[in-house]
């Protein structure tokens, strides 16, 4: 083939200007450590790439997440271990405030404890975060969740919201709890009124002196599902009554249908019937459909006492428990009534000291297993990162083995073609025309 | 004796013609498009005598130019594809860079905007995490902008380019026509004017590299066409392209041929050459990638507007628009351009509907025969159209609404519709207040406190009511709380005193009433002055009979994140390109992530092409070179051989010299 002289430098140059770019290419590659430069040097890679720089950008806001949400619940945590801690305080103050031998100065001394730590659990209760926002107050964070009315009661004002937080694509995770739920849903031990509405008469012919306790509802599911009770919802009117058909004997029945006196067991209407000793120092215990009482003194036939339903105090929460506890060691009398209404209290506050501490310790429960959730879910998203970095690297980093040894030959290719150049164009026979 | 002077001077002269010859092609070895040539040569006519014909010598014929017209006219060719390639790969590999920059690109910004959502989410009371939000929603705006300005710039460069190629279309084509008409004179003496040729097909060459050409020799002419046949030259007369503001989009530059008194818009016909690349370019990708990233731009503000307009604020507003509304009066005027040559007076504006449906293509109304319709340019569908007699008129397709308005629609007039095209660059936050952003749920449920049995009420989730919604309404509709008390019953029932506008239905797993121990999921409708709202909430396990559950308005409630939540499910929900909900359309970045695909692919299959087309130019020029090219080498050879040739016609002359004196020298 004929070659003009043009031709001859056209080629070689564009030969090493080919080359030259193929140099330049891989150096580029080199020094980004990068094989992907534009997205046209893999199209589908790059696209791929854009997907997992949005996992990966995801992936690391659930980290962040992750961490933000486990602080939370830490913080959380602490608090509700120093309630618990209170609450175990306040347990043994109560055991101590039931022990008769105590007069009036030590349930003193033991009130002015208690206020203490009244006041310790309402500001553990009302804890806020480093920004001033109410851990236990729902979603209401800007408000005091629990406030003292002035009748020595204290109320929830906050609400039952719970937030949550995503921490993996369809996983969320809570990161607070309401007070409702940690300290004020609890079922009240005494949530029945008892009171003695009838006294038969002793043979002096004066009012008998029994008493009837507070009533305590041991079983929940005896008491929700047998106590009298009306329908759709339960009354203060619905309850039972006791009645003593002898100085010993008494018979229990429905306040709504009383059975006619004097009654001839048996009789349909009596619902139960019982004895009590006759000795006035011992406590004789009565229980009936999951409510406990104890009667005290010496009841005389005709006695009656009424236990009626208390459906506006199913629950106490534990600053009102505490507060009631406070309140009757501070008006305790040195008497053996006193000392009797002391005992039907310290009974009623530790039956709801631990139920509270129960809840509280179910909350810290919760909190556990959500820890555990979220460092599962940490590991899980630390693999899956490195999973997607594997994946992107694979898809856009360089193989640095192969390109230097790609642009080694490539520059041996450059090189030959320069020397092969000058070479070449020397060939001239007018260079022999002398 | 003198017929041997004479043939050694004929040899000379033809050898002096050939040597100058070779002198030409060698000094020319660098001449663009200069075509060797040899002197051809031949006996001069013989003169009889008696013993016959005896030579007279030589004579130069021709001086002959190696060309062949096939070669030239595939370089022509392959030169006009390259061109067009090599131009069309340039301005695609800047907008492939730009668009994946980690810098530049949109992807980033999501993901920032996105994340700050999630952090706000997490302590919706938290002003600095609401402030950081506002931020990034600036972040992502300034992205968005900054990439349509690229491409608007980019936009203006074609335009200028545009310009630019077509005065070089105009001086070359002028050119051509003055090379015609000198080289029809110069034949006219009946012999090639060799250089005359080489300078024309030279330009010729050079017109094909900007513009795609047909050329047709006609007598001593080359006559030039464009596009669909449109005469550029012909003979020694010449039309003029031009480059001018477009009719439809005044950004977007269209070019005008004029011949004689009349003109045509010839933008759509043209192809080939570095003008063809420019104008491929430009419709099949940057009008495409302005449509996809104002598309994108349009749904992100719209959906994450509406979900803020489904939340209450720290303030316990409703939720105020972050970006602006995308259907701001402004911007959907906007969207319909109006030619100057239409001669009534139609005139509109488009309103987004729904984002999830709008497609990326822009749309032309054009009125013929009394009746209007109009043309998607994507796929060039009819996709509305009627009688005249019914404009004004609403008009709606594809999640948009095109309001006409006029009084006079005329035949023949147009209006350009463009949705989405300035999506990107209308997008700004227009929110700065961080307590205005709602991330917290408009209601709330409580249980009541004495509740006997294990009953929980999930908090009421708004999943559909007006935008924005409406809290003084919302909240004098729940006053002071929906009490719904649990009654036993088969199934049990939520009753309660609804206010009026109130409906409770249950939606599983009964539609009757509730499954205790279950999960029931129930719906709150509440119809009032300001729209329909629909909450969903759930009621778990067993409760007793009278236990009861309160729903309100959630007031105060700072803390709440549930619209947050709801706000970053946007990242991953699919809400661009719905066309079966549930099953097709993509989330915000995939939107983005097909956009950076298609012009990688677009990209790389022009790389391909353009090294494909520079092999085939390289050959054809090869080919052209390897016929008609010079070559110093055997110029060289041939200036040793004319010389010896002319070196021994002048020892001809000697000899005829000698054989004279021999003659005269007898007589002395």
């Amino acid at each position: 083939m004929r070659i003009s002289s043009q031709q001859a430098f056209n080629n070689a140059v564009s030969g090493i200007q080919r080359n030259y770019s193929n140099v330049t290419r891989t150096q580029e590659q080199i020094s980004t450590g990068k094989k992907i430069l534009t997205p046209a040097d893999d199209p589908v890679a790059a696209a791929r790439l854009l997907q997992l720089e949005q996992e990966k950008g995801q992936y690391d806001q659930y980290q962040a997440n992750l961490t933000a949400a486990k602080n939370s619940l830490t913080q959380e945590e602490a608090i509700l271990t120093s309630v618990g801690n209170v609450l175990q305080r306040i347990r043994e103050i109560a055991v101590q405030a039931g022990n008769g031998a105590q007069d009036r100065t030590d349930k003193a001394a033991l009130a002015k404890e208690l206020t203490e730590r009244e006041e310790e659990l309402l500001n553990l209760m009302n804890s806020r975060n480093a920004r001033g926002e109410y851990l236990f107050a729902g979603n209401l964070g800007k408000t005091e969740p629990f406030v003292r009315n002035p009748n020595n009661t204290y109320s929830y004002v906050g609400d039952e919201g719970q937030r949550e937080i995503q921490i993996a694509s369809d996983t969320f995770i809570a990161i607070n709890d309401n007070g409702k739920k940690v300290f004020e849903d609890v079922f009240n031990a005494n949530r029945v009124t008892t009171n003695k509405a009838a006294a038969g008469l002793d043979p002096a012919g004066n009012p008998s002196d029994s008493r009837i306790s507070l009533g305590i509802v041991e079983d929940k599911l005896a008491y929700d599902s047998t106590f009298p009770s009306s329908v759709p919802a339960p009354l203060p009117t619905d309850g039972i009554g006791i009645r003593f058909i002898s100085d010993t004997n008494y018979v229990v029945y429905d306040q709504a249908s009383p059975p006619v006196f004097p009654v001839v067991l048996p009789d349909p209407l009596v619902l139960a019937t019982g004895s009590v000793d006759s000795d006035p120092k011992t406590s004789d215990v009565i229980r009936f459909r999951g409510v406990r009482v104890q009667m005290d003194g010496t009841p005389r036939t005709d006695d009656i006492f009424n236990i009626n339903r208390d459906p506006a105090d199913e629950k106490k929460g534990v600053l009102n428990v505490v507060a009631e506890l406070r309140l009757a060691l501070e008006s305790a009398q040195d008497n053996p009534a006193g000392n009797l209404v002391m005992r039907d209290q310290v009974a009623v506050a530790l039956f709801n000291l631990d139920a509270t501490y129960g809840q509280v310790l179910q909350s810290q429960g919760e909190i556990g297993g959500r820890l555990n959730v979220i460092e599962s879910t940490e590991n899980f998203t630390q693999d899956v990162t490195l999973i997607n970095q594997g994946v992107q690297s694979d898809l856009r980093d360089l193989d640095y083995a192969e390109a230097l040894s790609r642009l080694s030959f490539q520059s041996i290719i450059l090189e030959a073609a320069q020397q092969s150049f000058v070479k070449i164009s020397s060939l001239n026979l007018f260079n022999q025309l002398r | 004796m003198a017929d041997l002077l004479s043939i050694g001077l004929s040899g000379l002269a033809a050898n002096k013609t050939a040597l100058t010859v070779t002198g030409h092609n060698v000094t020319n070895v660098n001449t663009p498009g200069y075509t060797r040539q040899e002197s051809i040569q031949a006996t001069r006519l013989p003169q009889f005598s008696g013993a016959g014909f005896i030579g007279s010598g030589t004579q130069v014929t021709d001086i002959r130019r190696l060309a062949s017209e096939f070669l030239t006219s595939q370089l022509r060719s392959s030169t006009s594809l390259n061109g067009d390639l090599s131009t069309y790969r340039a301005q695609i590999e800047q907008l492939d860079s730009l668009l994946a920059n980690s810098e530049t690109g949109v992807t980033p910004g999501l993901q920032k905007f996105f994340a700050a959502v999630q952090v706000a989410a997490e302590d919706p009371a938290n002003i600095p995490a609401r402030q950081l939000l506002l931020s990034e929603a600036e972040g992502l705006v300034k992205r968005f902008n900054t990439v349509y300005d690229q491409i608007a710039k980019q936009n203006e460069t074609l335009n200028g380019q545009l310009s630019t190629q077509v005065d070089q279309i105009n001086r070359l084509a002028s050119s051509i026509a003055q090379y015609n008409d000198a080289i029809a004179t110069a034949k006219a003496n009946g012999s090639e004017p060799n250089d005359l040729l080489d300078a024309r097909e030279e330009t010729v060459r050079q017109l094909s590299q900007l513009i795609g050409v047909q050329v047709i020799p006609q007598e001593d002419n080359l006559n030039i066409f464009i596009g669909s046949g449109q005469p550029l030259v012909v003979g020694n007369t010449t039309a003029t392209l031009s480059a001018v503001p477009g009719n439809n989009d005044p950004s977007r530059f269209d070019i005008l041929f004029t011949s004689g008194g009349s003109q045509q818009n010839v933008t759509n016909l043209l192809t080939g050459g570095e003008l063809g690349g420019v104008l491929k370019f430009r419709s099949g990708v940057l009008d495409n990638s302005f449509n996809a990233l104002g598309r994108l731009a349009m749904a992100i503000s719209d959906e994450v507007n509406d979900q803020l307009g489904q939340g209450l604020d720290l303030r316990g507003q409703a939720g105020v628009n972050l970006f602006r509304d995308i259907n701001d009066p402004q911007s959907a005027a906007l969207r319909v351009l109006v030619p100057p040559t239409n001669t009534g007076d139609i005139g509109g504006s488009i309103t987004i509907t729904d984002t999830t449906q709008v497609t990326t293509s822009d749309y032309e109304l054009s009125i013929a025969g009394g009746n209007y319709q109009i043309r998607r340019f994507s796929d060039n569908q009819i996709v509305a159209g009627a009688a005249v007699g019914t404009l004004p008129a609403n008009v709606s397709f594809d999640g948009i609404t095109v309001a006409l308005t006029g009084t006079t629609f005329n035949n023949g007039d147009r209006l350009t519709l463009q949705p989405t095209r300035r999506g990107a660059t209308d997008m700004t936050r227009v929110l700065d207040q961080p307590d205005q952003l709602a991330l917290g749920g408009p209601a709330k449920a409580q249980a009541t406190l004495n509740n006997r049995g294990t009953g929980k009420i999930g908090q009421p989730d708004l999943i559909s009511g007006p935008t924005p919604i409406d809290p003084a309404a919302l909240s004098a509709q729940f006053g002071a709380g929906i009490n719904l008390t649990f009654t036993s019953g088969a199934p049990p029932t939520l009753t309660g005193a609804l206010p009026p506008g109130v409906t409770l239905s249950y939606i599983s797993p009964l539609a009757t009433g509730l499954q205790p121990g279950q999960t029931n999921t129930l719906q709150l409708q509440m119809v009032n002055a300001s729209g329909t709202y629909n909450f969903q909430f759930t009621l778990s396990g067993v409760p007793q009979s009278g236990d009861s559950f309160t729903l309100g308005f959630n007031a105060n409630g700072v803390s709440n994140n549930s619209n947050g939540l709801k706000l970053v499910k946007l990242q991953s929900q699919a809400t661009i390109g719905v066309t079966v909900p549930g099953t097709t359309g993509v989330s915000f970045t995939d939107a983005y992530g097909d956009l950076v695909e298609r012009i990688g692919t677009l990209t790389s299959q022009v790389r391909i092409d353009n090294q494909a087309s520079e092999i085939i130019l390289k050959q054809a020029q090869d080919n052209r070179d390897s016929l008609s090219g010079v070559n110093l080498d055997e110029e060289a050879a041939k200036l040793i051989q004319f010389e010896q040739y002319y070196q021994a016609s002048a020892q001809i002359i000697q000899v005829a010299r000698s054989l004279f004196d021999t003659l005269i020298n007898t007589f002395n």
